[in-house]
Order: structure tokens, then sequence, then C-alpha cells
């Protein structure tokens, strides 16, 4: 059974707490984990436009053979794209493309082997 | 209850979690209450490949936050919401989205002891009701939050390509 008396005065204590910095952080923060799921989603649409498919993604199997430097030129150019639009959409900070490009570029070499990279993105 | 899904030609051995930003509640796995909205919703939404599919599932846990049917709950749910909305309204300026709250709640570690909630909304479509102007029929979901209380789960139904 929940109790509900120790739920709700566990959220009067946490919100006395809270100031306007704590709360602004908090929803920044929220915001930089939809911004995240977003690109996630728009980097999986990318793959799909050159030719993965979210099946190979998601059962994260290795695709070998992928030779077609076409497909990984259409996924850079996809990827900024989306990157370039998330950015817009949310009114980022400036750390936060900072962050998404270098998680993104240390992780493209194991991207272009299929793997499981997509767990490794912080979200 | 039941779980909607897109058919990408293999069935499921347990809900998938939802983690989009859309989502009410948040990270969870998300049932129908009622078949009717598995099937539109698989229509509507889970379609991309031709084909949805719909697991059923037991949900079994005392520890669920049941905003339709437990009055308790539901007066409890509200006067939670509204506390945090005008808290964050008076201090920031600006009202809170659902789902910033209920991110706010899961934040709370007394929140942990909540394995899932029932809530509903009122879709206004003339195709959820027949009487005209009436919006009357509850659109009943249930958010998990941990899996192990959605047992028995199995395909129910797949939809023709």
């Amino acid at each position: 059974m929940l109790n509900l008396k120790k739920l709700k005065d566990g959220l009067i204590i946490a919100l006395k707490q809270e100031t306007k910095e704590s709360l602004d952080r908090f929803i920044e923060s929220l915001r930089e984990r939809e911004a995240l799921h977003e690109l996630k989603s728009l980097i999986i649409k990318s793959l799909n436009w050159g030719g993965l498919t979210t099946e190979h993604i998601e059962a994260s199997k290795p695709v070998h053979g992928i030779e077609n430097i076409d497909r990984i030129k259409n996924f850079d150019q996809n990827t900024t794209i989306a990157t370039k639009a998330i950015l817009e959409q949310y009114s980022l900070p400036e750390k936060l493309p900072e962050r998404i490009n270098l998680d993104f570029l240390d992780k493209k070499k194991a991207l272009i082997n299929c793997e499981p990279f997509f767990c490794n993105i912080a979200l | 209850m039941f779980h909607t899904q897109e058919n990408r030609n293999t069935s499921l051995i347990g809900p998938r979690p939802c983690d989009k930003p859309g989502a009410w509640l948040g990270y969870g796995y998300y049932f129908w209450e009622d078949v009717k909205d598995a099937h539109k919703w698989g229509v509507d939404y889970k379609n991309a490949t031709g084909s949805y599919q719909i697991y059923k599932a037991d949900i079994t846990s005392e520890n669920i936050l049941d905003t339709v049917f437990n009055e308790n709950h539901y007066k409890f749910w509200l006067e939670a919401i509204e506390m945090v909305a005008s808290d964050f309204e008076r201090k920031r300026g600006v009202k809170p989205s659902i789902k910033d709250i209920n991110e706010y709640f899961k934040r709370q570690s007394t929140w942990g002891d909540i394995d899932g909630i029932l809530f509903q909304d009122l879709p206004k479509s003339p195709s959820n009701t027949p009487v005209r102007d009436l919006f009357y029929r509850k659109r009943i979901q249930f958010v998990a939050y941990k899996i192990k209380i959605a047992g028995n789960f199995a395909l129910n139904f797949e939809s023709e390509r």
C-alpha cells in the first residue's frame, strides 16, 4: 500500500529547499535530456536514410561490409542538419553542442562498425 | 492491460519502454486499459511498418497510484500537482508542463515507492464518442516504472499489412 502522507511530506520538504536557481537547473537538465533524445531519434533517422535499418541498431548487431562511403557521407550530412535543427529548436546553451559533438565524434568509429553506440549516449 | 508496438516481424518477450520527451509520466512502460485505445494508438502512431501488434499483460502491484478510480489517490495527485506547479510558477515565473512536474515527482526518493500510475485524459475526438459534442469517455493509460509488475506478457493481436 502506498503511504500517501509520506509522499506528500517528502514533496513539501523538497519544495521548501528549492530556489529559483535550483529549479532553473532542474528544468535545464530536463531540456538537455529531451534534446539528446531528439538527437538520438534524428541520428537513427539519419542512419535509416544512410541505408541502415532500425533493427540493425536496436539489436546492436554488427553489420559488416559497409564500405559505401556515400552512406557515411550521407550520415554525416544528415547528422549535421539534425544537430543544427535541435540546437535551434531548443535554444540550447553552447556547452551542449560541444558535448554532443565530442561524444558523437568519439563514438563515430564504433558507429561505422555498428557497435551499440546508442547505449553509450548519456540519456 | 494492452501494450501497442510496431510490428517488426518479431514477438516481444516484454514491453518496450517509452522514453519520448512527450511521454506525460516520463520514462516507463505504457499500457492502455481498453483495447479500443490500444488499436487506435496502433493505427495512428505505430503503423510505420504497415502493421502493429498489441500485447496483453497482467499488472500486479499494491503500490500503484490509481488516479482514475481511487478517490484518495486522485485527490492526493491533484494536490501534489498543484503544489509543485504553483511553487515552480512562484519561483520561476513560468508554469511547468505536466511532464516537468512528473519528472520532479520522480526525483524525490520517496516517489520510488510507486511502481506505476494509472491516469486518464478525455480526448476530444468525434471518433471517440457516439454522442455529439460530449467527450465523456475516459482514455485510461497505465505507466509501469518497474517491468516486473507486468506479468503474463503475450502477443494478443497483429494487424494485417
